[in-house]
């Protein structure tokens, strides 16, 4: 409905919503967790990302893993 | 002769703060600072190469998400072209549709709109809100805290607030430990007072999900991604009291109607 009123980032926020609804709540505090600066280097962040994968939220897991390439740039992943 | 009723509302500490005037030169100031970069955009074969002042290999986390979420380069030509107030007529004119604004704002930088914004007295603002916020029926929020954190007193607070017609309900805490407590009685408050309102407890990130998971509060406002990637590095160490530690915590500003924020840059 959102995207047919062309409110296009509601309609996107909906989507990852409900693809995060199927994500268990204690692995979603992992993965947030993780996200924190400093806390996990390119290849854990790459495995919370799979994870997401696997419960089939896509498109959060692209936002994961956009955030590795950035988070390399400004020195925010954890030295492994 | 004045009322000794004014004479004693003058001594409390309320009245005792000032309003302050707008300072520029310390950053005190809502629009139009000194400092803010002048609006640029720099597209080469649809890649960015500048965004307002800053080169792509110096764009911070927010840049980043901006230009490849945000920009819509196919109306950027366009639209950062017009005058900025031709912009801000825009906003205040009613004969100009919401779909025209949005359409040119996705192709604006963030300087630029921040330009176009400033032009624009606190009247003008409010009716380029109305216009914009495609809302059938206008929703409040309403803020429901004490001193004491009494949950009896603060259910109460919210029963009223509800039944007043407030969308939304905040509490926060004095003592960090007593967040579940208040959500519970702000929930019950609230949707004692008109069901369907919905209820947040604003403390630290993590604890606002779980409150969240547990159904103690509808909705976690998110803090993190504030001015510099550095910023929400902090998040972590702020635990324990709250009322005595220095710096305010960040609050998510983007329902509100208030502006996000920006970390002046270095």
């Amino acid at each position: 409905m959102a995207s047919a009123a062309g409110r296009q980032p509601l309609a996107e926020s909906l989507e990852r919503a409900a693809e995060l609804a199927l994500v268990p709540d204690g692995e979603l505090l992992e993965i947030y967790t993780a996200l924190r600066p400093g806390r996990s280097t390119s290849a854990e962040l790459e495995s919370c990302a799979a994870r997401l994968d696997g419960y089939g939220a896509e498109r959060t897991a692209a936002f994961v893993r956009e955030a590795v390439a950035v988070y390399e740039q400004r020195g925010l992943l954890a030295r492994a | 002769m004045r009322s000794r009723r004014f004479e004693a509302r003058e001594r409390r500490e309320l009245n005792r703060e000032l309003l302050v005037s707008p300072h520029p030169e310390l950053g005190l100031v809502a629009a139009a600072g000194p400092r803010d970069p002048e609006p640029e955009l720099l597209v080469e074969s649809g890649v960015v190469l500048r965004l307002d002042g800053r080169a792509a290999p110096d764009f911070d986390v927010i840049d980043r998400f901006v230009v490849a979420h945000r920009l819509d380069l196919d109306v950027a030509g366009e639209a950062m072209a017009l005058d900025d107030v031709a912009l801000a007529r825009m906003l205040v004119d009613v004969d100009v549709p919401r779909s025209e604004l949005v359409r040119l704002a996705r192709g604006l930088t963030p300087a630029k709109l921040a330009r176009v914004i400033g032009l624009l007295d606190p009247v003008e603002l409010m009716l380029a809100l109305k216009k914009l916020r495609a809302r059938r029926v206008p929703g409040n929020q309403a803020h429901v805290t004490n001193l004491k954190e009494s949950p009896a007193l603060l259910a109460a607070d919210a029963a009223e607030a509800a039944r007043r017609g407030f969308a939304e309900i905040e509490t926060t805490v004095g003592v960090a430990r007593y967040a579940p407590l208040n959500a519970i009685s702000l929930l019950i408050g609230s949707q004692t007072g008109r069901p369907g309102v919905m209820t947040q407890c604003a403390v630290e990130e993590r604890r606002n999900l779980e409150l969240a998971f547990r159904g103690l509060v509808s909705y976690a406002e998110t803090l993190s991604v504030y001015g510099t990637g550095r910023s929400s590095s902090t998040a972590t160490t702020r635990r324990g009291r709250r009322r005595s530690s220095a710096p305010p915590m960040p609050r998510g500003a983007s329902r509100c109607a208030s502006p996000r924020v920006r970390a002046p840059r270095p």
